[in-house]
């Protein structure tokens, strides 16, 4: 897996390669990275899945994780193109409750100003 | 002046910053003239009303002034509505200012009707004054900054009394004047008032009558009482508030009519109106003398709650003395009903007046003009009225006795006790209410809405498909127990797609589609299913058969041979905990893959053996096994928290190990657990403290239940508060320089998260939501909610945290706020061991 960072209008964009397991990540986790951002004070997050294959449970935990840590400092994390498969496993496990999912990136970054 | 020398000069006195000088000022000033001509007026009122009338007649004048002033308020209110701020109190001004030479030519007529139209003429200009300067106030200043300019502007209010009363008495003693003449005297001073008015903030002219501010289309707000009392009878609050005000009118007129009627008794005409004049201004000196040394001192060493009783306890020892007086001794009934006048009139003037305004700060600003203007008007002369009818009941039916009066005093007093009691209570629930929560606590809202074991499963269910039909099985069986398999997630497991990778076991044994989880589901649905199964898993002969290849997985290093490991892992957890087998995680817990691993995890968390703990926490320093590592543990529950603890305190174990645990003990939300945190918070390690502190406020929210040591707890608040007064400082000589602004941004984070910090600790002994609350709203906040944070704080709160915290808090300029800090440095350094009783 691999996670670039890139920002717009002072949203902090996080575009994730490859698939979220735990078999696949090195030193840095996703949430490690949410958090980092969150010390030197941003707040806004938006996690790209446009190349995300597949997650499993890990990949569950840290995206809750991202997402309880933001949220809890005033803070948004969005998703942005997740693939219609995993929308759907959002969807069927209420995810998609807690979850804000857009389409693409250009809706997700609007609505961090509509919020 | 210039505004800086203006600013330096204010600033002896009163806490200010510098763009609000020139306003504070013009304010001081206003309430200084206003009040300076009140206290020309109000011995003229009694003086010319006693000159041509008995003080039997005193309860016709407060009951008819009571009528007659419900028609002001109703008239007041009108203006409010149509008037902006600033014409609205010019008019009144110069409809006063009109009103006092016509007086003078009417009362050279001699009839005995301008005396009682004086008076009333009086009482409306006294009542309205106030009223309209508090209107001000409110309208210019955020409610705490208010707050701060309260005392200094009841200071500007009582030298003008003391001013006007002097002039009073020395013009009418002197016979400069005579009584009457004092009449042209108070036009200059409201005509200086109304030049000030006029210099007061653009904003004021801006501030737009009511019924413009009102929204196209919405319904026409309706005046006067009726809507007024509507608009109160609304709010619980008002409503005990406006009973306070009423029983302390009350118990004001009783005392004003004991001294009234000694005054007839002891004192002619010239006599009174010199002894009323020396004994205003004394009343106000001494007024202004207690305003100075007490108001201030109280409000912040005992608070708002203990400011409440101090009048009301004070006047009820006075009355007391009532019982004891000499009958017919008029010397000795004047100095006691002089006593309790000046001390009733002395407490109204600087104590009270200031609690009085602060009560007032929680109610939303449309409500607040409406329910002071009904108050301050009718509730203020209703209570007259309500005295006046008991007066005239006790004197002229029942011939009562001054001690006799006293006891009814005690009894309005008793009222008043009670009802400030209520009112505290009620106070600070509505500086609640004006705190909205900015955001839910995230945590609670997740779990609230999702049930994540099961999500999780899901999610490794789909994952198993992928590699092996045995794991599948075995998910799905968990999940079906877990009763989480719906019919669209049963679509979504048999998908049969061309997604899914080929794994070794999954090109055997995947086969494909419906059928899959048809054929399992009949059979796993089965209620003697999971028991059947395990019973087999622990029989001997299943035990001795599979010893031997379970072993031989177990120990195979090759890279073909982890998921089979994975199903075993997985396996050994449906096994009884004595089976032989079991021992075998042991091995799974310490494999390389992270796969292997987690299975291994969640077995030993069914299997809770102790041997298993420390291999379970090995896992926590890699970011791949932390969350089921953590979710093993938690399986065991509170009996493993010292075990963690002591991990967690030994600075020989991995780094990132120690700094998973804090959380995990939150997450066990017992007392034990959050005990174990304190003893960790203790020792103060550096390296896991902050994770501590932030696994102790989480432990609260989700068990707000939990007790802690306000002395342990505090000593952290006295230290946070010491990290954050550093902070601020680095901060300042850093913004100093341009260079440095990347360092500014470091420190400017750092005391963001030390500020948060401070509030979580809090939460460990105030109530978590308040906290949360206070919180969210000092650091997201509007001016008005941040007002309201600082305010519930400082209610709340003991008073050396409060003395410590709050000038952190307050907001103002950075270079003041580390001056602030190096004196709260300083007193922490000469009082270390500041913290808080249990």
């Amino acid at each position: 897996m691999m996670i670039n960072k890139r920002e717009k209008n002072s949203i902090v964009i996080f575009d994730i390669e490859g698939e979220i397991r735990r078999s696949d990540i090195s030193d840095v986790t996703l949430h490690q990275l949410v958090k980092e951002q969150l010390e030197v004070g941003r707040k806004q997050i938006l996690l790209n899945f446009d190349k995300v294959d597949f997650i499993d449970s890990f990949g569950v935990g840290e995206i809750l994780a991202s997402y309880i840590s933001t949220h809890n400092l005033g803070g948004k994390l969005k998703l942005a193109r997740i693939s219609k498969k995993l929308f759907l496993i959002f969807q069927i496990t209420m995810l998609t409750k807690v979850l804000d999912i857009h389409d693409e990136e250009a809706s997700a970054l609007q609505s961090f100003f509509k919020d | 002046m210039n505004e800086k020398r203006m600013h330096r000069l204010l600033k002896r006195v009163v806490d200010i910053q510098p763009e609000e000088a020139r306003t504070t000022l013009l304010f001081f000033m206003y309430f200084f003239l206003m009040m300076a001509a009140a206290y020309v007026i109000l011995p003229l009122k009694t003086s010319l009303f006693l000159k041509k009338l008995k003080p039997e007649m005193l309860p016709v004048a407060y009951l008819v002034t009571a009528l007659l002033m419900s028609f002001v308020a109703s008239f007041n209110s009108r203006l409010l509505q149509r008037l902006n701020r600033k014409r609205y109190v010019a008019s009144s001004l110069t409809f006063f200012i009109a009103g006092l030479p016509v007086f003078w030519l009417l009362f050279r007529t001699g009839r005995l009707w301008v005396s009682m139209v004086f008076w009333f003429w009086a009482e409306v200009f006294l009542a309205i004054s106030v009223i309209q300067f508090w209107i001000l106030v409110n309208d210019v200043y955020a409610p705490r900054q208010a707050k701060r300019f309260i005392g200094f502007f009841v200071s500007g209010g009582l030298l003008g009394g003391v001013a006007g009363s002097l002039a009073a008495s020395f013009l009418s003693r002197t016979k400069v004047l005579g009584t009457e003449n004092l009449l042209l005297v108070c036009p200059f001073l409201l005509l200086a008032a109304l030049g000030i008015l006029f210099a007061l903030p653009k904003s004021l002219a801006e501030m737009r009558p009511e019924q413009e501010v009102r929204k196209k289309g919405a319904p026409k707000s309706r005046v006067g009482y009726l809507q007024s009392l509507r608009v109160l009878l609304k709010s619980r609050y008002l409503v005990i508030l406006s009973g306070v005000m009423l029983s302390g009118f009350a118990v004001t007129k009783f005392i004003d009519f004991q001294f009234t009627r000694a005054l007839k008794v002891r004192f002619n005409d010239d006599e009174r109106t010199a002894f009323l004049g020396v004994f205003f201004t004394l009343l106000l000196v001494a007024s202004y003398l207690l305003h100075v040394f007490l108001t201030n001192r109280v409000l912040k060493v005992f608070g708002l709650r203990i400011a409440l009783f101090i009048a009301p306890v004070v006047l009820a020892v006075g009355a007391v003395f009532g019982f004891f007086l000499p009958a017919g001794s008029a010397p000795t009934i004047m100095v006691w009903t002089s006593l309790m006048r000046g001390t009733d009139k002395s407490l109204s003037h600087s104590l009270n007046q200031s609690t009085r305004e602060i009560l007032y700060i929680p109610v939303p600003a449309e409500t607040k003009v409406k329910a002071k203007v009904f108050i301050d008007l009718f509730v203020n002369k209703f209570a007259d009225a309500l005295a006046a009818l008991f007066l005239f009941l006790a004197f002229n039916l029942l011939h009562f006795s001054i001690p006799a009066l006293s006891g009814l005093t005690l009894a309005f007093i008793a009222i008043w006790i009670l009802l400030n009691q209520r009112l505290f209570r009620e106070y600070v629930g509505v500086v609640k209410k004006n705190l909205t929560l900015k955001w839910p606590d995230a945590d609670k809202f997740v779990f609230d809405q999702v049930d994540v074991d099961a999500t999780k499963l899901v999610f490794d269910t789909l994952e198993s498909k992928q590699r092996s039909s045995v794991l599948y099985a075995m998910n799905l069986m968990d999940l079906i127990k877990k009763d989480k398999l719906s019919p669209e997630l049963k679509k979504i497991i048999s998908m049969k797609s061309s997604e899914v990778r080929a794994g070794s076991l999954n090109a055997l044994m995947d086969v494909g589609g419906e059928a899959l989880v048809s054929e399992w589901e009949d059979a796993i649905e089965d209620k003697d299913m999971d028991k059947e199964i395990r019973e087999v898993l622990s029989l001997d002969v299943y035990q001795q058969l599979m010893r031997d290849r379970v072993e031989k997985i177990a120990e195979d290093q090759s890279e073909g041979a982890v998921v089979s490991q994975m199903e075993i892992a997985k396996a050994l957890g449906m096994m009884a905990a004595d089976a032989p087998l079991v021992q075998n995680l042991c091995r799974l817990l310490k494999h390389d893959s992270p796969e292997v691993v987690r299975y291994a995890l969640e077995s030993a968390g069914r299997q809770k053996k102790r041997e298993f703990v420390p291999l379970i926490l090995a896992p926590l320093a890699r970011p791949g096994t932390r969350q089921a590592a953590a979710a093993a543990l938690l399986e065991y529950g509170d009996r493993i928290a010292g075990t963690i603890k002591d991990f967690l305190a030994d600075p020989s174990e991995d780094l990132k190990l120690r700094r998973s645990l804090p959380e995990i003990l939150a997450q066990m939300k017992t007392q034990r657990a959050a005990d174990m945190l304190v003893r960790v918070l203790k020792r103060r390690d550096a390296d896991v403290q902050a994770d501590v502190i932030e696994a102790l406020i989480r432990i609260r929210s989700w068990n707000p239940s939990l007790s802690f040591f306000g002395e342990e707890i505090g000593v952290e608040v006295t230290s946070a508060v010491r990290k954050a007064c550093i902070l601020v400082l680095e901060l300042f000589a850093a913004r100093k320089d341009s260079q440095k602004a990347a360092l500014a941004a470091e420190h400017e984070n750092a005391l963001g998260r030390t500020m948060k910090q401070i509030f979580g600790l809090l939460s460990l002994l105030y109530p978590p939501e308040d906290m949360m609350r206070a919180y969210q709203n000092y650091r997201e906040g509007t001016k008005r909610s941040m007002d309201y944070a600082l305010e519930l704080l400082e209610n709340m709160l003991r008073r050396d945290v409060k003395d410590m915290l709050m000038p952190l808090l307050e907001e103002r300029p950075l270079d003041e706020k580390a001056l602030v800090c190096r004196k709260i440095l300083k007193a922490l350094e000469k009082h270390p061991g500041v913290g808080l009783p249990t």
